[in-house]
């Protein structure tokens, strides 16, 4: 057992355990960005119900005389336009994620203003399927929130570990980039809410 | 009245409302899971009766014993509107903080009844929402909530209860739900990290205590050094089980290390010439007799090593294999002395020693030594060492848990 023998032992050891460290933290990247990706499939996945059920919507008014109103060509038109914005989850950018928001959230208020003027309309009101249509695109809403918040939560986790030190070093070896947000929606929260309880009743 | 009068007294009539009412946040709900580990229901204002709890009790301990579905009850005045956008967002959060579901399917319930706000809620976890969808929800609230609205909450409660175990009972229902689902965990990445980083460590660790062991006592005796490193061996051994990568190469290097450490040739002191070792036979002219017997019977072994330039002889002694059958003999002073027979001169009792004989022969000199050794006194023997004290209570009010679910934000909610 020789003195320079030991010296090197302990420098490859060393080396090691730095590799052993860094392999921990890139695994660890890898998994959190996944779980990222995961939760952004959750939302996509949840936009794309919202979308299925839109499409039943104006399937199922078609020929009621609330087909013809400016708020079913909002809704058409719309839907349109967010059936183009898509987002590519590994490489999201913050653009790409406020223009694909805006789209769904112009969805969402033509979508809301059609519901408040279905109290116009009592035929619609007493039409059993159509009133399951309303359940299940509330239920729609609500997922969506939760996948959204579930999106930022992800995000935020995985944000938070990529810019640390010294998980910063190795994330910008391997080019790990930070996801952004929803933001919150602004226009979402001036727009007409719908009380669908109290439309059930 | 005037406007001012009643704008006064409708003011002074909320306060009162709130005043009397319990506002509830997600944390201060009261957990059954904490009072008993088959209690469901959360009714803190005891706005349902304690014989409804009873009954929803029963239906949703039936439900997790046979479905392993976990059905939550929350029957409160009120829930934080400040705080809390809707019944949703209170379910919601209830839902994933108290993580109602097991984990293997995450197959929970929430039903979220808030007086106050007149609403009334099925939430359900990811694994329900294909067997109470939405719409399913929705249904079992139509068909309850005109007993809501009558105030008869017991009635509205328990039927919703029955109504939601009526949809998970089917065989269709059995077999989804106690199929499993296990979601993905990211453990194992960082258990391995941290193996690996122990592992190096524990290598580094003994490699250098290796060293220093080894080279502490260079000059000295290699029996000295082997027996100063055996420990150092084990250790090896005993942490190669643990890790074998790296830490089981460690331990054969140096077990190869020692084992050949009898064969390294030494520098002749006097002219630094590698010295030869000789065979078993040839060495025998440098042994003394007693030293022969030693080598024959294994007790000791030893290696003469010769200088081939200049003759200088060195010797070295290891412990034998069979070392520890022998002792040193007091008459010729080899170490050949092997135990023999005991003979029990007095028996001991419980009240006084004995006392036995024990005979060892040389097997160099071939003398005969005796020795007579104590026998310790009897002792009684207590059979039970706890003489009396209490059994630990089991039982009583144990608490459980829930099993880990969340929720997705399944479910449907009514105001009644």
């Amino acid at each position: 057992m020789k003195k320079n023998t030991l010296t090197t032992v302990i420098v490859i050891a060393a080396l090691a355990l730095i590799a052993v460290w860094m392999v921990g933290r890139y695994n660890t990247m890898v998994t959190e960005q996944e779980n990222v990706e995961t939760a952004w499939g959750q939302v996509e996945n949840q936009y794309q119900r919202r979308m299925d059920l839109v499409n039943q919507l104006v399937g199922s008014v078609e020929g009621m005389a609330i087909h013809e109103t400016q708020y079913m060509t909002d809704v058409i038109s719309a839907r349109a336009k967010a059936t183009q914005v898509t987002v590519d989850p590994s490489n999201m950018t913050a653009e790409q994620l406020k223009a694909f928001q805006e789209a769904q959230g112009e969805l969402s208020q033509a979508l809301g203003r059609l519901l408040v003027s279905v109290e116009q309309y009592p035929e619609l009101k007493a039409d059993e399927h159509f009133m399951k249509l309303m359940t299940a695109i509330e239920g729609s809403e609500n997922r969506l929130s939760v996948a959204r918040n579930t999106f930022n939560e992800q995000a935020k986790v995985y944000n938070t570990y990529i810019r640390k030190f010294p998980n910063n070093i190795i994330a910008s070896i391997f080019g790990f980039e930070k996801r952004p947000y929803f933001e919150a929606d602004e226009a979402a929260k001036t727009a007409p809410k719908v009380d669908f309880k109290s439309l059930k009743n | 009245m005037s406007t001012r009068k009643s704008l006064l007294l409708v003011a002074l009539l909320s306060f009162a409302a709130s005043a009397f009412c319990n506002v509830y946040e997600v944390s201060t709900v009261p957990d059954p899971k904490v009072t008993c580990a088959d209690c469901w229901v959360s009714n803190p204002d005891g706005i349902v009766s304690t014989d409804c709890v009873d009954q929803i009790n029963f239906v949703a301990q039936y439900l997790k014993n046979n479905v392993n579905v976990e059905m939550a009850y929350v029957v409160i005045d009120a829930f934080d509107e400040d705080k809390y956008a809707d019944a949703f967002d209170f379910a919601q959060t209830l839902f994933n903080t108290w993580h109602i579901g097991s984990a293997e399917n995450n197959a929970g319930v929430l039903v979220l009844f808030a007086l106050q706000s007149r609403d009334i809620r099925i939430h359900t976890g990811g694994g329900l929402e294909g067997l109470l969808p939405d719409m399913e929800c929705d249904m079992i609230l139509e068909d309850n909530i005109g007993y809501l609205s009558e105030g008869d909450y017991d009635k509205g409660l328990y039927g919703i209860a029955t109504d939601i175990a009526s949809h998970l009972v089917t065989d269709e229902a059995q077999a989804e739900l106690l199929l499993g689902y296990k979601p993905e965990s990211t453990e194992p990445i960082k258990s391995r990290t941290r193996y690996m980083i122990i592992a190096i460590l524990a290598f580094v660790l003994l490699y250098v205590l290796a060293y220093r062991k080894w080279n502490a006592n260079k000059d000295e005796s290699r029996a000295k050094l082997l027996e100063d490193t055996s420990t150092t061996q084990t250790a090896m051994g005993c942490l190669s089980f643990l890790f074998p990568f790296p830490v089981l190469f460690l331990y054969l290097y140096f077990r190869i290390k020692r084992s050949n450490l009898r064969n390294v040739p030494y520098p002749c002191p006097k002219c630094r010439t590698d010295m030869k070792k000789l065979s078993d036979t040839d060495e025998i002219v440098y042994l003394s007799p007693a030293e022969q017997t030693e080598q024959k019977l294994e007790s000791q072994i030893y290696d003469v090593w010769l200088c081939p330039k200049c003759g200088e002889v060195h010797r070295e002694i290891y412990p034998g294999k069979k070392m520890k059958h022998y002792s040193t003999c007091h008459t010729c002073g080899a170490r050949a002395l092997e135990f023999i027979s005991v003979r029990t001169i007095k028996q001991a009792t419980y009240t006084s020693e004995g006392e036995k004989e024990l005979t060892f022969k040389c097997h160099h000199c071939g003398k005969e030594e005796v020795t007579h050794r104590i026998i310790p006194m009897l002792v009684h023997s207590s059979s039970s060492s706890s003489g009396g004290g209490y059994g630990r209570s089991s039982g009583g009010s144990s608490g459980g848990s829930w099993g880990g679910g969340s929720s997705f934000g399944g479910g449907a909610g009514r105001k009644f």
